[in-house]
Formats: structure tokens, sequence, C-alpha cells
């Protein structure tokens, strides 16, 4: 007999139950969170590292050269050395939660105050820099989409793409020395350092802005070039709308998604321009910080440092995430 | 033939009759259960369509029948063998008895490797040298009437039906038993469709050894090709049997329903 | 890889940014040999201002500065080409490692460099820089390591969208061995993005190794590169200004020689960089005149078409009308113009195409000239196919589907909103109130067509231009769309163009059929003749003979069939 093409119908007893989907937020969360607290995880075990990893005794190389007998077990004392490798890392993860991570070499303070007295400065011109990037960057990259019609007038383009790449090209302390030298020191309208008046906080923060700027006008540009093309602005343009109404409720909420990861990147990755840039302007950031604490070797800082830009930049990312699932539902659900 | 429900008094038929049997399959992607409680055995050598619309799973089930999607619980034996617990050789072995043609002839190809590389390798996977298969390539794009002259050029320079063309040249290559084609007419345009069902007819003339699933959603392209059909919907088999049958008198009320929306069928109304 | 298609990657930018680099290279090999001792030899020339002898002027030791700029280049681009090599390599081999591992390790894995990817490099090289004792292999480590975490997710990503292209899939199926797969398909696959990524990296690596210097943790005295020669002019920013000037443009120089190399290689491999744009003046008359006997709604005479650089013609001279209240179906496959045709009837055909006609008209709209947007809106709707992305994916339904309303018709937006819901509700979309409030996604493809029907018909329109209406939904769904069509042409009055490539679709619901193929009418048909299949044009009799037709009655017994 042959085989005839056959299926039997019905649900079987034995079906596979799947468990009700659990809300949409507790999964986001739960996946984030985790996330989170493996960040912070090897965050603490990388900077605990950083002692045990010095090369050869690390209380000699922590104490630095040409340091004396009784400067080297003092070192070897304050960073608990004697101890093995795994009570070291409770000690260090018990300093963590209570507050208490050793004093700073150079002064003697605890490390927690040390580093949270020069937090609000790197923030301060970090905030500043994020909000100018933006200001400028979305309307530059939007306009710039819209007068090119997504590439088709090679001119424009190729004008914008050399000015906006050049001026990204030229690093964050070559141009602080360009400003400094210009605004300070020939116009002498802003310090050319320091912290203490308020101008004192313009030179630092275009500094820092001008190439991360230029980077998202880009960006923008590029994104804001496919969202121009995608159906939906085609039937907006069926409905016969206004190019301004297209650009601010077609084009612009689109590109929102694109702008805050970038903007959430571009903060992130403005605390490492902060270390070279508050060198230059003698800021009294989180970068001088971390840049005099290695040349005085002064670990206990260094590592205070390194764990709370960690910390800082692992939020970061994650109130962006945030508020990317609050302003658009379909990344919370497309988070597979 | 008919539709046969299975029923416990009837004997198992041999494992042998069958190229595809799945018992009591299900398959989740995360959250989604899109397979539900299938069984289904498919007989050697006929052309079985697998018909439904969006969402109901047809895609899903072809992909788990070639190995590329995992099934989550139940048993899926192709070709005699239970990919899901072959050891790796024997299920290397088993896969190129089975053929799988994708949908989206743009992508199915590698941009990079001339016709070919593409059908040598096809040939012969370890060295996949168009050199030592040089005959056997002119006569497999024969065979999809395609010149041999095609074989030096890249994928780029040909149209969407050459390509699918192409495609089933490579899986014609491999020799094996099942081909599972995956909407393989859906992106092409209706004359290109024609000539692509034209071929599918030429190659199966006097053919009773190869079996052949086909995926669609256009019951009218399902009736131009297969012998069998498989009517799916929200990943459950809704109706099987033969295709001339379930479509003269179907089973299902699903089944009526679909068949009556197609525009130019007798049970198409407007009003 | 044939490249006879593809433009040259020799673009002036590109040649620019090469030229750029090879004298840097020369500058490093070269300058090395000659300068060095103008360079380090500290002589009582403090400090001299730009002159003969000293371009630059010397600093506070007597070193020239212009020399010690051409021989820190050596250094700096050596650091850069040794920590640019370790993150790639490294990256290449993280990546791929990462891609071979097990799912679960994978997504670990990845989501990990995520995390990394977003944490600033320097840091991550301070890091390193705290370990080691501060110098140019410090530098070096530092920054190649750190550089790791973004090449390897690129990596990472590409082979893992490689391994899901259905070639690969394909190959694999093949019976292909993994190494043979990533030698034929994974590799050459990778191998131009990565070859931009690369030269992406050096530039980074070198702006961020000088600052690595530039902050004191590089390159330490008595060595020198371009970055720690930097900061020292720092100090003497108002008393010696021009000692910034060498360091600050060589680097600026070797950052924008790498990223003109990188661009022209992306441009290279992306190729639809090269677009033209040539705008088409619209006639100064946005009124028709129709002639008195030409009762037709839309009437189309000598429409032509051109488009693309060599300017081909797109549609070659057609003629075309509609009746008011008539349903006239425009059918052609792929390439033969009916969309371009209907744009233009619309008045939406892209402006870099170029179009003649010897009229062009909607009612009494010259749609060669610009009526006003409201007279547009009102006159004319459109439906498209909807693949799930007609509407704005970040608003609600109700502002769009109102839209036209409020900005056109002057309705309040309660009253556009009760407008909305009731032809909502005529349509057949139950809850209508609820529909308003949802999101695109949230509704199905046959409700969204619905609904942009019902916003479409709202207005009265006199002409509606369906492209495709049907063509992306499920044949279930098509039935019912179709009837809402079917129904509103006797409800409302309204004429319809209706644009598709299935044959089917159109003989059930036309008055008309308009056959195009490469961008002329073939035939014209009315439905009768269709249906009784009393074709003249061969092409017409081909393409009704392509489409398959559905045969209930062949399973049916011998005797039985009709």
């Amino acid at each position: 007999m042959a085989l005839s093409i056959t299926s039997t119908r019905g649900a079987s007893p034995n079906a596979r139950r799947r468990r009700p989907t659990e809300h949409p937020w507790t999964r986001f969360l739960i996946r984030r969170g985790g996330g989170v607290l493996l960040s912070f995880g090897l965050l603490i075990v990388i900077t605990f590292f950083i002692v045990p990893l010095l090369p050869g005794d690390p209380a000699v190389v922590a104490a630095g050269e040409g340091a004396t007998a009784e400067q080297i077990e003092a070192t070897r004392a304050a960073l608990g050395l004697e101890a093995p490798l795994g009570v070291q890392f409770v000690h260090y993860v018990g300093g963590i939660f209570t507050g208490d991570m050793g004093a700073s070499f150079a002064t003697g303070l605890p490390v927690w105050s040390v580093v949270l007295a020069r937090l609000p400065f790197t923030a301060e011109i970090a905030l500043m820099a994020i909000v100018l990037t933006l200001m400028l960057g979305v309307p530059t990259g939007t306009a710039a989409a819209l007068l090119t019609r997504g590439g088709r007038r090679p001119g424009l383009d190729h004008a914008f793409n050399a000015a906006t790449s050049f001026v990204f090209a030229v690093p964050n302390y070559v141009l602080a020395t360009l400003i400094v030298y210009i605004f300070a020191v020939l116009l002498g309208w802003f310090p050319a350092s320091g912290a203490a008046t308020l101008s004192s906080l313009v030179l630092p923060t275009a500094a820092i802005m001008i190439g991360p700027a230029c980077a998202l006008a880009r960006i923008v540009r590029r994104e804001a070039a496919t969202i121009l093309e995608q159906d939906y602005v085609r039937t907006a343009r069926g409905w016969r709308l206004s190019t301004w109404k297209i650009t601010t409720r077609y084009v612009l909420p689109n590109l929102l998604t694109t702008t805050l990861t970038l903007s959430g990147l571009i903060l992130a990755g403005m605390l490492g321009g902060a270390v070279v840039i508050e060198t230059v302007f003698g800021w009294p950031g989180l970068g001088t910080g971390i840049v005099t604490a290695i040349t005085e070797r002064d670990y206990p800082v260094i590592r205070g440092t390194i764990l709370l830009l960690g910390i800082i930049a692992t939020l970061l990312i994650l109130v962006v995430d945030i508020v990317l699932a609050l302003v658009d539902p379909r990344t919370l659900e497309a988070g597979e | 033939m008919s539709v046969t429900v299975k029923d416990e008094a009837r004997p198992v038929p041999a494992e042998d009759d069958a190229i595809v049997r799945a018992r009591e399959l299900n398959l989740s992607f995360g959250y989604h259960h899109v397979l539900k409680d299938i069984d289904l055995d498919i007989p050697r050598g006929r052309v079985v369509g697998l018909v439904g619309e969006s969402g109901s799973g047809k895609s899903t089930l072809a992909k788990a029948i070639v190995g590329i999607n995992r099934i989550s619980s139940g048993s899926l034996t192709v070709a005699g063998a239970e990919l899901a617990r072959a050891k790796r050789r024997a299920r290397h072995a088993l896969y190129r008895r089975i053929q799988y043609i994708p949908q989206d002839p743009y992508s199915s190809l590698d941009p990079r490797r001339t016709i070919a590389q593409t059908l040598a390798e096809a040939f012969d996977p370890k060295s996949a040298n168009p050199r030592s298969h040089a005959e056997e390539i002119a006569a497999v794009l024969e065979s999809v009437q395609l010149p041999a002259s095609v074989a030096e050029r890249y994928p780029h320079e040909f149209s969407g039906g050459q390509r699918q063309r192409i495609a089933i040249a490579r899986a014609l290559a491999v020799g094996a038993e099942l081909f599972v084609a995956d909407e393989i007419t859906s992106a092409l345009d209706v004359s290109v469709q024609a000539e692509i069902i034209r071929l599918l007819a030429r190659l199966r003339e006097g053919d009773a050894e190869h079996s052949m699933i086909f995926i669609t959603h256009n019951l009218a392209v399902a009736q131009a090709v297969c012998d069998d059909i498989v009517v799916m919907r929200a990943g459950r088999i809704v109706e099987v049997g033969e295709l001339d049958r379930v479509f003269a008198a179907p089973q299902a009320d699903y089944t009526r329903t679909l068949l009556d929306s197609v525009p130019g069928g007798k049970g198409f109304k407007l009003s | 890889m044939s490249t006879a298609s593809r433009p040259t990657v020799w673009r002036p930018a590109f040649t620019l940014g090469v030229v750029l680099m090879v004298a840097l290279v020369l500058i490093a090999v070269v300058a090395p040999i000659f300068v060095t001792g103008s360079a380090t030899a500290i002589t009582d020339d403090t400090a001299l201002p730009p002159g003969r002898g000293h371009p630059l002027g010397t600093n506070d030791f007597g070193q020239d500065n212009l020399a010690r700029v051409l021989v820190a280049t050596r250094l700096t681009l050596i650091m850069t080409v040794c920590a640019a090599a370790i993150s790639v390599f490294g990256g290449l081999v993280v990546g791929v490692a990462i891609w071979l591992a097990p799912r679960v390790v994978r997504e670990w894995c990845l989501r990990l460099l995520e995390t990394a990817v977003a944490y600033p490099t320097l840091i991550t090289a301070l890091i390193i820089a705290a370990i080691l004792l501060p110098g140019a292999t410090t530098a070096v480590l530092a920054l190649g390591i750190a550089g790791i975490p973004g090449f390897a997710r690129v990596t990472a990503n590409l082979a893992g969208r490689t391994a899901r292209s259905e070639y690969f899939l394909t190959s694999r199926f093949l019976g292909v061995g993994s190494y043979q797969l990533a030698v034929r398909h994974m590799i050459p696959a990778m191998a131009e993005p990565l070859l931009v990524l690369a030269t992406t990296i050096f530039s980074a690596t070198l702006v961020e190794i000088s600052a690595l210097s530039f902050v004191g943790l590089g390159v330490q005295q008595p060595e020198y590169d371009l970055g720690s020669l930097l900061n020292d002019s720092l100090e003497s920013l108002y008393t010696q200004p021009i000692e910034a000037l060498g360091p600050a443009v060589m680097i600026v120089l070797a950052s924008v020689a790498a990223m003109l190399i990188g661009d022209g290689l992306a441009a290279h491999a992306d190729p639809r960089t090269a677009r033209t744009w040539s705008p088409r003046t619209p006639e100064a008359n946005a009124t028709a005149s129709p002639a008195a006997d030409d009762e037709a709604l839309v009437r189309v005479c000598k429409l032509a078409i051109r488009g693309g650089q060599q300017r081909r013609a797109l549609v070659k001279g057609i003629d075309l009308h509609v009746a008011p209240g008539e349903i006239v179906g425009l059918v052609g496959e792929s390439g033969s113009g009916k969309s371009l045709t209907a744009m233009s009837v619309a008045g939406l055909l892209a402006d870099d195409l170029d179009l003649e006609a010897e009229e062009l008209r909607v009612g009494d709209m010259n749609m060669k000239g610009t009526p006003t947007a409201a007279q547009l809106a009102q006159e004319i709707a459109l439906i498209y196919q909807d693949p799930g992305t007609t509407f704005n994916p970040s608003r609600t339904m109700g502002p769009q589907l109102t839209e036209v309303l409020r900005t056109h018709s002057g309705y309040s937006r309660k009253e556009a909103q009760q407008a909305i819901i009731e032809a909502l509700a005529t349509v057949g979309i139950d809850q209508p109130e609820l529909r308003m409030k949802q999101y695109p996604h949230q509704l199905s493809g046959g409700m969204r067509q619905r609904a942009m029907i019902a916003a479409a018909v709202v207005n009265r329109p006199q002409l509606l231009i369906a492209d495709e209406p049907t063509t992306a939904l499920d044949v279930t769904v098509q039935v019912e769309v179709l009837r809402i069509f079917h129904q509103l042409r006797r409800r409302l009055g309204t004429a319809v163009l209706f644009i598709s490539h299935d044959l089917g679709v159109v003989g059930e619901l036309c008055d008309r059929v308009v056959v195009m193929r490469d961008g002329a009418v073939v035939e014209e048909l009315t439905a009768a003749q269709l249906a009784a299949g009393e074709v003249s044009d061969p092409y017409t009799a081909a393409l009704l003979d392509a489409v398959p037709q559905i045969d209930t009655s062949r399973g049916l017994p011998e005797g039985s069939r009709p």
C-alpha cells in the first residue's frame, strides 16, 4: 500500500504549556539589571587587580622609585598586601560597600571624598557639552539631509562631509590648544585655566563638544536621509504636508532612537575626553585627578576614580536604554 | 489515495515509506509558540504544497525539516533519520540528502563567487574546484535551461528569475532526495513565475524518486505545481490530502475561505 | 570580485589621503636620518622666533622645533601602527572566537563587549598605563588592548550577519566544513568592512596615543613624540606659540589622511553614494483648461518620463484617462512604468526625474504645475502597499489619520477625530476609538490598510490612486479590502486608479484595464473583454496565460465535472 499524505489533528494531551508571558518591563529590567550588576562586578574585579598585577613586588612598584624600605613597608600595609589575594579581595569589596576605600597616598584623605570632590567639575563640563552637542548636531544634521535631498546634491553633500569630517579629525587637545591660544592668549576673553569663574567653563566645554557635535551631525544627516526615503514620509507627502510638518512630525521623532543611543555613547566618551581636556585647562575634575594619581602612583585614588568613572558610564548606558524603552515601546518588545 | 486521519488500529507503516514524519512536533521562538502539535507524514516521490497565510508557520515548519530551526518537542524524522538526535557526521550526511531553496534570489547566492564556484561547491563541498566539475556544471545549468557560458559570471549580472534557476541548479547538483522550496516564486513577476513553474514541471517528468515540499501562499501556484497539499493556520495543520480533492471538496471551513478568496476563482465575490 | 561595474576607488579625496599618508611615512623614514642632530642637540639659541635656519623657531633648550616635529613623527607612527595592529589582530581573534562559541556564551560575550565599547577607550588605556610604568611600550599596549573590544564587536556582528545570510546557510547545508565556510564565504564578506574599520582604528589610535603622551602618561623624556611635543609647547604658549604649530599640524594631517583613506574605502564599498540631482521646474500655470467635450476626470496625453544618469526613457509618451466614478486598473510587471505614471498623475513624481506631457490634469488641476497643497490633498487621495511601514511608527494612528482634515480642510482636532472614527467604523474596524490611540505596529496589516482607505475617502476626493494596495496582504484580507473599494465606489462614486501586477485582482475590481510594458501602453481592455480572454496584444495574452488559474473542479469524479 502506498502511503498517502496524512496528519492527525487536535491537541495532544502532553502538549507543552508555555508559562504566561511576563510583563515586558519586568523582563526588560531583569535583563538590563543583570547586565548592570555584571558590569559592576567586572569593574570591581578589574580595579582590584590593578595592584596585584603590578610587575614585580607590588609594594615596591606602588611606593615608587627611590622609596626607602620603610616607605615600601608602609605602602604594603596601606594596601593590605600581606594578606593572601582572596582575603585582599574580600577586604576590597567590603571596603567599597562600606565606603572605605582607603586613604590617598598623596594627601592621606579618604579616597571617596577625594574622588567625589572632583566629580562635580567633570559632570559640569560633560553635561554642558552634551546639551550643546545635541543642540548643534541634530539641527545641523537634519538640515543637511533636507538640503541635500538624501545625497542627491553632490556639491552640498561633499561640502558638508568635508567640513564635518575635517573638524572631527582634529583631536580635542589640538583644538583646545588652538582655542586657548586664540581666546585666552591673543584675545584674552576667557581665562586659560582654572575653574574660578563661570567664564572659565566656556573654553573646556567648547573644546570637548565640537568633535562630537560634528560626529553627531554626520550620523543624524545619514539617518535623516534614510528616514526621508521611508514609506511613511511618502505617505505624508501624499497628504501634502508642508516640509516643516514632515520634518518635525515624521523625521525628528524617528531620529530620536538613534540620537538617544548615540548621545549616551557620546556622553560616556566625554568622560574620556575630559581626561585630556582637563589637563589643558587645569580643570580640577576627575580627569586631572586620575592623571595626577597615576603620575604619583596613588593607587587607592586610581582605583577609586576608575571605579567611579566605570559606574557612571554603566549607569549612563542604562539610563539611555530606559529612556529609549519609554519613548519607543518597540525597543521593549524587540529586546530578545 | 485519500485523506487519512491516523487511527490507532491502523498498522504504522514502515519508516521508509515517509520522507518526512512529524509526531507531536512543537516549536517555539522564545515566548512565541509557532508550531503546535504537528503530526504529518509526507510520502516519497510526491510534490507536497505547504500553504497558509502569514503567521501560519509554514516557513518555520519547512526550516525545521531542513534543520535550520530546532524543534522544541516531539519528533521529526527526515529521510529515515532524526535530525535532532543525529550525531554531527550523520547530520552532515543527512544535510546533503535534503536541499533548501530560499525565497529571495538576491541573497541566496554569494555575491563574491562566480556561478561555477557556487555550483562546484554543491558537487564537492571540500575542494569546490570549478574546473574539475566543468562538465557536470554545464549539464546542471542546461537542466535549468541556462547556457554553460553563464558559469563564469557573478550573481549580480542576473535577473531574479535567472538567479532562482541557479539556486535550483545548485539543489539539483547535490543529488538530494528531498527539496524544500520556500516561496521560490513569490518575489518574481508573473511571467517569470510561469517559467519557473514550467521548469519544475519539466524536471519532475518521469521522476518518482525525488520529493519536494513547496511552500507558497498562492493556491493557484500550488495547484500548478503540487500533488498533495497541507493547509496550515496559526501554527496548526488544518487540512491535508491530495490537492485536487481538497480543492474540489474542502473539509475544513478555513480551506474553503482560502479558496473563495482567490481572485478569479469560482467562489470569489466582491459584494 | 568583479570591479568593472563599480566606480574607481581613486577619487580625489581618497587620493589626497593616500598622498598625505605616503608623505608622512616618508618623513618618518627619512627625517631622523638627517635632522636628529638639530632636534636633540642642546644649544644656546633658546626660544628663537621663526627665522632663517629655524622655520618654526627653537625651544627652551635651543633645539630646532621643526626638526623635532619631523623626528617625532616616526615614533608616533610606529607606536600607532603597533597599537592598531594589536587592536585589529586581537579584535579579529576575539570576534571570530565569539562567533564560534556556543549561543549562550556568544550572547553574554556580545553583551559584555557592548558595555566595554561604551566605556571610553582612553580610560581603559589609563588602567593599563597605571599598572605598567609610563613609556612608549606601555602606551602601545594600553591603546592596543583598549581598542580590542570595538574591533571584536564589529567582527562578531559581521560574522553573525554573514552566518545568517541565506547563501551561507545554503552552503552549510551542502555539507561544507567550517574551515571552508570561513575561507570561502565568511572572510571575503568581512574583508572590506574590516579594512575600513582598521583605518578608523588607525586614526583613532593615532589621536589617542598622542593624547596619552600629551597628558604625560605616554612617551617619557628624553624620548618624544608628537603628543609630548604638543604638551611641551603648552607651557610656552604665551611666549612661544609657534612651538605648538608643528605638532598640532602634524597630528591633524595624520588623522585627516587616515580618515580620508577610510572614507574613500567606505564610499567604494557603498555604491549608493553616486547620485545626481537636477530638479524639474514646474509650470507656472496651476489651472488646466480641459477641452469643452472632455468629460474625463484624469487626462494624460503623451506622458514621458526620463531618469537616471543616462536620462533613460522610463515612460514613453503614454495616453491615459479616467472618467468620473470609473475604476481603472493599471497593470504591468516590474519596470513597466505603472507606478511612475500613477505618481505623475498624483503630482508626486521624484523631482530628479524629467517629466514631459502634452496634457496632465486631474479635474481642473494642471499637474505639470503646482496646485495648492490644500486642493491637491482634498481632490486626490493616495493609498500605498502596506509592508507595515506606511505609517509613522513613532506616532499613534489618530494624529496621522486626521492629518489631512486638520491641515487642509479646516477641521478642529475634535471634529477631525470624530469624522475619522465614523469613517473607520464604516470600513469595518471595530473599536475605532481604541485604534486611534494605538501605534501602527499594534494593528494588523489589513486593519492599517482599511484605516488608510477610510482616511483617504473621508474628504470625498474626486480621485483615489491606489498603488498595489493589496499586494502585501494575505488573500483572505485582500478580499475584504477589495470589497471595501467596491462598496466605496458604489456609495461615493469616487474614481479609482488602481495599480497592480495581479491581473486576477484587477479583473475582479476594475471597469477598464490598461496594460503597460517597458514604459508603454500595450493594450486597453474592458473588464468583460478581460474576463472573456478577448485580448489582441501578444504580451497581454502571455501575461494572462502566465497567471496560474485555480480550478476547483479537477478533483471531482469524472461524471460530475461541469
